[in-house]
């Protein structure tokens, strides 16, 4: 009798195993290999502006924030209310990277929702959000003085995250 | 009797298992000298080759992209997946294999950007040691319990007066010979 529960526990044993598994929030959640690494040196245009171009080493010696957005993209509009309210912070540079956008809609978009952004990147066809190991939109990025990617956020980046992961880390990488 | 045989039947899933890792070794290097003698060749013969070569760049192309996986549906390869993503990375894989580059550093270029996680056959290294022992530790401990069940099973037979015993335990036997055998098949 007691041997035949053997079985049935490890049954459960390992039922529960995938079950906690399933269910550990950013289970699904793929790490950077990016993170400890330079940020891609990507050269684009600015958004408003296509003659001039932008690259991650012109703010080398700061702590910034790279947001990839477009304007197709649902979630973004969301998580954006969050970054109008960091583009306040005179403290934080922040860089918005239209991703596989038109020129027309990003701009549009700006204007539409606000412009938190110190400036805008524009990647049309995606191939530095290749580099940059883009999956989908929103990410963000936070890059130290050193040009050095510190954390990546996968998705939405929410007013909580905000206070108990990015804010923590601004404050780390600018005492440094 | 039974046990020699039960012990023979493990150890042969044990080296079954063994060298079906090693051909898969032997596989991918082979696999490496056969890129480094095509880029010899293009190198040599450029012309001809690259007419030739295109249905077997189109192969290569086919075959990188059935080992990494979309990130965006992750339960999929580039290969099986429309997602913009993947397309990208399609069209990406097969313009640096026409520009010469080897399935390795392709599949590094895929790493660098988007981690261990694209390639759908892991590595061996620490974090994968688990995974890729798993099937060897598994397999002793099941061979274990068989072994375990096996002998006393015969200690329970030879408890029993002789003349209870011819029939039992031939068709025992026969079972037992398959259980094994299944094992072993099991396992490659």
């Amino acid at each position: 009798m007691k041997k035949s529960l053997i079985p049935l526990g490890l049954f459960l044993a390992l039922s529960c195993t995938l079950a906690l598994g399933l269910a550990r929030p950013g289970s699904d959640e793929v790490p950077s290999p990016l993170v400890g690494k330079p940020v891609p040196a990507f050269q684009l245009s600015h958004l408003d502006n296509e003659k001039k171009v932008f690259t991650p080493a012109d703010l080398k010696g700061k702590v910034w924030v790279l947001n990839v957005w477009a304007s197709w993209c649902v979630s973004c509009r969301k998580e954006h209310p969050v970054f109008l309210e960091l583009g306040q912070r005179k403290d934080l540079i922040l860089v918005g990277f239209n991703y596989q956008d038109a020129r027309d809609s990003g701009l549009q978009w700006l204007k539409k929702h606000g412009n938190p952004y110190r400036l805008t990147v524009f990647d049309e066809d995606g191939r530095a959000g290749m580099d940059l190991g883009i999956i989908g939109v929103p990410e963000t990025f936070v890059i130290d003085r050193q040009g050095k990617v510190r954390h990546k956020f996968t998705g939405i980046l929410t007013p909580e995250l905000v206070q108990t992961r990015l804010l923590p880390l601004l404050k780390e990488l600018q005492g440094a | 009797m039974l046990e020699g045989r039960a012990l023979l039947a493990a150890a042969l899933a044990g080296m079954l298992w063994l060298v079906g890792m090693a051909e898969e070794a032997s596989a991918a290097l082979g696999g490496q000298e056969a890129e480094v003698a095509q880029v010899a060749q293009v190198a040599q013969v450029a012309q001809g080759a690259r007419q030739a070569g295109d249905t077997s760049l189109d192969e290569r192309a086919q075959r990188l992209a059935q080992e990494l996986r979309c990130l965006v549906c992750q339960n999929q390869t580039i290969a099986d997946s429309h997602a913009e993503l993947a397309v990208q990375l399609k069209a990406e894989l097969r313009e640096q294999l026409r520009q010469g580059a080897t399935d390795e550093q392709v599949r590094q270029f895929m790493v660098d950007r988007y981690g261990e996680f694209v390639l759908y056959r892991p590595p061996l290294n620490l974090t994968t040691a688990l995974l890729w022992g798993s099937p060897l530790v598994l397999l002793l401990a099941g061979g274990g319990l068989f072994l375990a069940h096996v002998r006393e099973r015969k200690r329970a037979l030879q408890g029993l007066p002789d003349s209870q015993l011819p029939d039992a335990l031939d068709g025992d036997c026969h079972e037992a010979e398959n259980d094994a055998a299944n094992e072993g098949r099991g396992s490659t």
